[in-house]
């Protein structure tokens, strides 16, 4: 257990989990419930990563635990909503984590392309 | 479809922990149902599902393994903050666990352990037993043995043997080492390999074979430098040579660890027909799948014939004794009194700390509380403190398994000689599993209901604090108050039984020998039969050697016995009185002993005379009974004068002996020990080859007499040996030795228990009064008077006193009766020793929660008020 005393550095995160990066990036546009985060990553991996129920909540509690995501207290939609489901928002620092995140990962990118492993482009 | 797969899920989810299933639990199945509902086709949908139950397989068991890690942690946090509590119960588990872990360790060894032996459950103790005279473990004659062998159909094989002193001589000093003579199946009974060269082979016991020899590990390196080549090797001992055929290993030691080496038995045509000559001990090694029942009932059936077909021995029967059972029966009632006794001091100090958790846990009620307002579910609640108290427990089992390793080193130390196995004894892995395996099976017993307790409280009125704070405790108090009973009841059992070990030992210190060992050295000497092969040479020997010694300076009187100290299961001899019709088969010991033997130990004549040097071999035959014997078979009638004969056949071989005297009792087989009944022969018409020599020494000339002794055998014969040179009060001692150290044992862990019982009453006082001194502040302020105070706050602890001390004579009682075989001279209900427990208790009870009570009466009202 961290103590609060001490302030977390977004970089302490880092490297992010996959599934706990994907949650996050779900989050980025909007507060989701649990089945919307699994489509959206579903979509956006085109069905590479299907969340099983285990695996999203681990992450989710993960997160809630860390502080980079919290509960809705209220819902943003109810038109298309019933009242058991729970939605969940990026605090701050969830979404400075996440920036910080794909910062690095697009570093990584740029190395990898710099140094000829994906093909150095004309 | 649907429903009964997501309804399948939902019950999967039962395997997280309930807090994980209650925060996400619903969710969870309610994103299974999306999915399945949404899925493309049957397959996607089992496929989803599938992984669902997958996912749930991997991950709880994560989620569980997070929690204790957290658990552990804030476990670890909380008990470093308490430092006294912590340290207070960790002392007391170190203590209850270690003393259980070190008694463990001796039981494994002593009980439990496998003979090394192949198939050991088939080795059996073949004895004769005799209703009539009242014993049952007796040696057998060799025609009786070979009976056996004929008639047995259970019994795969049978091996007699008996053991016997050697002269080794070569390669080094001559010394004395223990023989076993072995009938030829000897090895293959037991069921040991040898590690080099063989065992015995048929026909190596007939008469007149060339001598073969087995040696012992230990002899074979502590004399022969563990040559590898030393089968085939001839050795010289008791005057004859010897070929080495075989080593055995060194966990093989049987009979006595003291085995240096085995020969064949050779019996002469003499022995092979004497069916009242006992000599002989049994072993046999049952058929496979025969059970110990089946053999007894065959065995008995036989010798029921045997006792119509011969019958002098109509009234012997036999009695067959696994070899484990046999090889722990002397120790396994005490070692089950000291079980039963750490068992008691671990209840106690588990009681304790139980005690210790409910008093900690209703005063941290206000944290429990607010963790549970935040979302804590009970379960959540117990699992901590749970964890909390294994925690506990484990640390102190650590503890208390290193506190047993230093207790084994102790016992060790203090155990008597003659209890060679202890020597074994060691905190291996096993110990150490036990031991943590005890500890945390404790922490989650006593821990749980303390935790369940403080669960269950209601969480308003706790966090509200002050006004129903004693409502909300009653619950906490009632337990303690039980907890409290319990440990009284446990410390006075224990008391009881120490007092009864010491009452039984100081008892046995005080008993009356039959004669004065005070400045008696003993030392053995065993005259090898190839060189003494006459008695005429033996009594030379021995009555030069007399000679030598009585010119010792400090020496005023020296004499010799065949063997002073009795077995406790002496050879018994068929005897015959003359003019009697019937012949007896009892056990009647018989020692040749020199003219002046009963003066120099101060042993009594009653009747009759002492030997003189005028009974010698020419002369008749004479012997001198001891009081028991004529008791016994004259009761209204002097038996001086009556002729006894020992062992059957004719006059010539077993001549009629004329009692001379009779002689006072003595002790000599040990101070537990029925006197026997007992015949003495003298030196010059009896002579053997052994002789315990027994020196009156004045003190002053004791310290050099081992040398003097030495030094007059040697100059008699340079190549004898002699051996165990000691004062004989310390030869003595070792018989009460085993004694001496159970009494010690029991009486350290009752100290123990009546310390932690102490502890127990205090704590909770002191705990009780904490609670009420707001209460007590009031009744003072009120002008209560002091006795008044007193009952309020001690009342419940004095009246649980009682009651445990009641129930613990209750259980005194039964476990008394238990330990009735293990007391000496006084009845298992000896009031002096219930009484003295019961004094011992209450001062100790009373001094623990004196200190408390007086910290109650000093209650200031003005402060007490305000701290509220």
């Amino acid at each position: 257990m961290r103590s609060r005393e001490d302030e977390p550095r977004p970089e302490d995160f880092l490297p992010l989990h996959r599934d706990t990066f994907h949650v996050l990036v779900s989050l980025a546009d909007r507060d989701r419930h649990g089945y919307s985060i699994l489509l959206d990553v579903a979509e956006r991996t085109s069905g590479a990563l299907r969340f099983s129920p285990s695996s999203l909540y681990a992450s989710i509690k993960r997160l809630l635990h860390q502080g980079l995501i919290e509960e809705l207290a209220e819902r943003p939609d109810p038109d298309e909503d019933d009242e058991r489901r729970r939605y969940y928002r990026l605090t701050r620092m969830g979404r400075k984590v996440a920036e910080v995140e794909a910062r690095r990962l697009e570093r990584l990118l740029a190395d990898a392309r710099a140094i000829g492993l994906l093909g150095r482009r004309a | 479809m649907i429903r009964i797969a997501v309804k399948a899920f939902a019950a999967s989810l039962y395997l997280y922990p309930a807090s994980f299933r209650d925060e996400y639990g619903r969710e969870m199945t309610r994103l299974l149902a999306d999915n399945l509902r949404h899925a493309e086709g049957g397959g996607e949908a089992v496929l989803s599902w599938l992984q669902a139950i997958a996912g749930v397989l991997l991950e709880a068991p994560r989620e569980h393994a997070t929690l204790v890690l957290d658990d552990l942690r804030f476990a670890a946090r909380t008990l470093r903050h308490a430092k006294w509590f912590t340290l207070t119960a960790l002392f007391t588990l170190a203590l209850g666990i270690g003393a259980n872990t070190a008694i463990f360790s001796v039981v494994e060894t002593l009980l439990l352990r496998q003979l090394p032996y192949r198939d050991p459950d088939r080795i059996v103790m073949v004895w004769v037993k005799n209703p009539e005279q009242g014993f049952d473990h007796d040696v057998t004659s060799y025609p009786k043995l070979g009976d056996w062998r004929a008639q047995s159909r259970t019994i795969e094989a049978f091996a007699g043997y008996t053991g016997t002193l050697r002269v080794l001589i070569g390669s080094g000093d001559p010394e004395q080492v223990d023989s076993t003579m072995v009938t030829a199946d000897f090895f293959h009974v037991m069921g040991a390999t040898p590690l080099l060269g063989s065992g015995f082979s048929l026909g190596d016991d007939d008469f007149g074979r060339p001598r073969k020899a087995v040696l012992s590990q230990r002899l074979w390196a502590r004399r022969f430098g563990a040559d590898p080549g030393i089968v085939g090797r001839t050795i010289t001992m008791s005057g004859r040579l010897y070929s080495v055929i075989g080593v055995m290993p060194s966990t093989f030691r049987y009979p006595t660890r003291e085995t240096e080496l085995w020969e064949p038995l050779a019996i002469g045509p003499e022995l092979r027909t004497q069916r009242g000559a006992f000599w002989m001990t049994t072993v046999a090694r049952l058929k496979p799948g025969v059970g110990l029942a089946q053999a007894r009932q065959e065995m008995d059936a036989i010798s029921r014939r045997l006792a119509e077909q011969y019958t002098q021995e109509r009234s012997l029967g036999v009695e067959l004794v696994t070899l484990q059972d046999e090889l722990t029966a002397t120790t396994r009632p005490a070692l089950f009194v000291l079980t039963a006794a750490v068992a008691f001091v671990l209840l106690i100090a588990c009681a304790n700390v139980a005690g210790m958790l409910v008093a900690r846990a209703s005063d941290r009620q206000g944290e429990i509380a607010l963790r549970s307002a935040l979302g804590a579910g009970r379960g959540r609640v117990i699992r901590q403190l749970l964890t909390e108290a294994t925690v506990l427990f484990l640390v102190g089992g650590t503890l208390g398994l290193v506190l047993a390793a230093a207790g084994v080193r102790a016992i060790v130390r203090l155990a008597p000689p003659t209890l060679t196995q202890i020597r074994d004894v060691e905190v291996d892995w096993g110990v150490a599993l036990y031991a943590i395996s005890l500890a945390a099976f404790a922490g989650l017993v006593f821990g749980a209901a303390p935790a369940i307790q403080a669960a269950r409280r209601d969480q308003a009125d706790a966090i509200r604090g002050g006004s129903a704070r004693t409502s909300g405790r009653r619950g906490a108090a009632w337990f303690r108050t039980g907890l409290l009973a319990a440990q009284v009841a446990l410390a006075f059992v224990l008391l009881t039984g120490a007092a009864l070990f010491l009452r039984s030992f100081v008892l046995m210190q005080a008993v009356d020998l039959g004669f004065d060992p005070r400045s008696v050295v003993a030392a053995r000497v065993s005259l090898p039969g190839a060189r003494y092969d006459t008695a005429a040479k033996a009594v030379a020997f021995y009555e030069a050697l007399g000679e030598r010694l009585r010119a010792v300076p400090g020496v005023e009187s020296a004499d010799g016995i065949t063997s002073f100290p009795l077995s406790r299961l002496p050879t018994s001899a068929r005897f015959q009185i003359e003019g009697r019709a019937e012949d007896i088969i009892m056990p009647l010991t018989y020692d040749a002993v020199t003219p002046g033997f009963f003066r120099t130990l101060r042993i009594p004549l009653l009747r009759g005379r002492f030997f003189t040097d005028a009974d010698g071999s020419t002369s008749q035959r004479v012997t001198i009974v001891n009081q028991t014997t004529a008791k016994k078979y004259w009761p209204h009638e002097d038996p001086v004068g009556r002729r006894i004969r020992i062992g059957a056949g004719t006059d010539n071989q077993n001549p009629w002996m004329t009692i001379v005297g009779v002689v006072g009792d003595t002790k000599r087989a040990g101070l537990d020990v029925p006197v026997f009944t007992e015949s003495y022969q003298p030196m010059r018409q009896a002579a053997s080859g052994d002789l315990d020599v027994l020196l009156r020494v004045r003190t002053d000339a004791a310290a050099g007499i081992g040398l003097a002794i030495r030094a007059a055998v040697g100059e008699i014969d340079p190549q004898q040996p002699v051996s165990s040179i000691a004062p004989l009060p310390s030869i003595l001692d070792e018989a009460v030795a085993s004694r001496r150290f159970n009494t010690l044992l029991v009486s350290i862990f009752a100290v123990a228990a009546l310390l932690l019982a102490a502890m127990g009453v205090y704590g909770l006082l002191a705990y009780m009064i904490a609670q009420q001194h707001r209460e007590i502040g009031i009744r003072i302020a009120l002008g209560a008077r002091a006795r008044a105070i007193l009952r309020a706050v001690g009342g419940r602890a004095l009246s649980a006193a009682c009651v445990g001390a009641f129930a613990g004579v209750v259980v005194s009682v039964a476990v008394s009766r238990a330990i009735g075989g293990l007391l000496f001279g006084i009845a298992p209900l000896d009031a002096v020793s219930y009484a003295a427990a019961a004094c011992v208790l209450a001062a100790v009870v009373a001094t623990a929660g004196a200190f408390p009570l007086r910290r109650a009466l000093n209650v200031d009202p003005a402060v007490s008020l305000r701290a509220e």
